[in-house]
């Protein structure tokens, strides 16, 4: 066990570097743990740079022993703070052993190439029994490509008919049955109201997050355009605390909507700018820097009454940019 | 929560503005890192011990050259969670 570093003296040495009292350093550090915390509490995560990630792992329950009696007692499930160091961290610490790499082990195909220089050994994926690379014949390969050419033309198209979840919900008012299709140039002919399923009939995909999903990259799939993630998120609003961090296994769900502002229906076009105001209003909670542009664009497609139903909790600030940037023509047109 | 963020509700809690918090963040990580290096483990209150190890090397499998591959010996950092931080978060976020 290496020695531990009082915090006093971590204040000193900090209070020596900056110049500043030791009530200030122990302020600002309380401030950083205070931040963890409080990152730990809204997001699960929370990211500190040149340091690392610290975030919430789930654990299940498990049996366990009591160190000092020796009996067998249930550790139930729980969450536990766990920290994963950021790669400059990592190198920092590794600076000793920056020198070694990888190396093969005696007795496996080209262990005989020098022991700390990994660049020169080739990536051959050799057979496992043998030990020797595999070799493909050139009519092999003539068949591959083929495979793939009938699988470009044959399968891929009924894969994309397949994803698409068919949900018919009865409409109560009229009870017709038309049904509306995904994807861009397509024109929306029944109103689509989002947050009123079951009036509608409309065509649904679910999406399952994985990790590094973005919900810009998720609205560019669907809609073959980026900058309707905020419907996503007014849809999806239960699971998408941040906006910037989708939590992997979440669920969300993807109603159909056309690829253009013109081509859709009046009730979508409310949903989208819904979803910029809830966007707004979260950048804003954050203290996003871009907070004001989302707005912006939520009273360019919702129209000024929206700005008026929300008008008392938009900050006051951005009421009056609003305000005063509603005479100013916009030197480029803006185009979805 | 992103690292602007962090900057952002810190600057906003200790009343300072937000480059004097970015100047200190940078010493903090500067002086976090001299205690690394003289392997000595650093302590804050409420948060927890950060702890280095060394790890021995060891035999491991390269998945994608089908080898196996001797990986050379490292030194990791770790989080000894303090028992405040751990039973805040017991049951997840929200229910402290």
């Amino acid at each position: 066990m290496s020695e531990k570093i009082n915090f006093s003296e971590f204040i000193d040495q900090m209070s020596e570097k900056t110049g500043r009292s030791k009530e200030q350093i122990h302020h600002f550090l309380k401030g950083i743990v205070d931040t963890t915390r409080y990152g730990l509490e809204q997001d699960n995560r929370v990211h500190m740079n040149g340091l690392g990630i610290f975030d919430l792992r789930f654990q299940n329950a498990r049996m366990g022993r009591n160190p000092q009696t020796g009996e067998e007692i249930e550790i139930p499930e729980h969450y536990r703070v766990h920290f994963h160091p950021d790669a400059s961290m990592r190198k920092f610490i590794n600076r000793k052993y920056a020198h070694l790499k990888p190396r093969l082990l005696p007795g496996e195909k080209g262990s005989g190439l020098t022991l700390s220089n990994n660049a020169t050994v080739e990536p051959v994926i050799a057979d496992q029994k043998s030990g020797k690379p595999k070799k493909h014949p050139v009519w092999m390969w003539g068949l591959a490509i083929l495979l793939v050419i009938f699988l470009l033309f044959f399968i891929l198209p009924l894969d994309e008919q397949t994803s698409v979840v068919n949900i018919d919900l009865k409409n109560e008012n009229t009870g017709d049955g038309l049904t509306e299709q995904a994807g861009p140039g397509s024109t929306v002919t029944s109103p689509n109201s989002v947050s009123d399923k079951t009036r509608v009939t409309s065509e649904i995909r679910f999406h399952v997050i994985e990790n590094g999903d973005r919900l810009w990259d998720l609205s560019d799939e669907f809609y073959k355009n980026a900058f309707f993630w905020p419907y996503l998120y007014k849809i999806n609003q239960a699971v998408i605390p941040n906006p910037d961090w989708l939590t992997p296994g979440a669920s969300i769900a993807a109603p159909a909507l056309a690829g253009n502002l013109k081509a859709m229906s009046a009730e979508q076009r409310q949903v989208l700018a819904d979803g910029y105001m809830q966007a707004y209003f979260n950048y804003r909670k954050r203290g996003h820097e871009n907070a004001y542009t989302y707005l912006w664009a939520a009273e360019k497609i919702g129209g000024e009454t929206l700005i008026n139903t929300y008008k008392s909790q938009i900050a006051i600030s951005d009421l009056n940019r609003l305000k005063d940037m509603r005479h100013v023509k916009p030197v480029f047109a803006v185009t979805y | 929560m992103t690292y602007a963020e962090v900057i952002h509700y810190m600057a906003d809690q200790l009343q300072i503005p937000q480059t004097e918090v970015r100047k200190l963040y940078g010493v903090f990580i500067r002086t976090f890192k001299t205690y690394l290096d003289q392997e000595k483990d650093v302590y804050l209150p409420g948060l927890g011990t950060f702890h280095t190890a060394h790890r021995k090397e060891r035999k491991g499998f390269h998945p994608v050259k089908q080898q196996k591959m001797m990986l050379p010996k490292r030194r990791v950092l770790t989080l000894h969670a303090s028992s405040t931080i751990r039973d805040e978060f017991k049951n997840g976020r929200g229910t402290a």
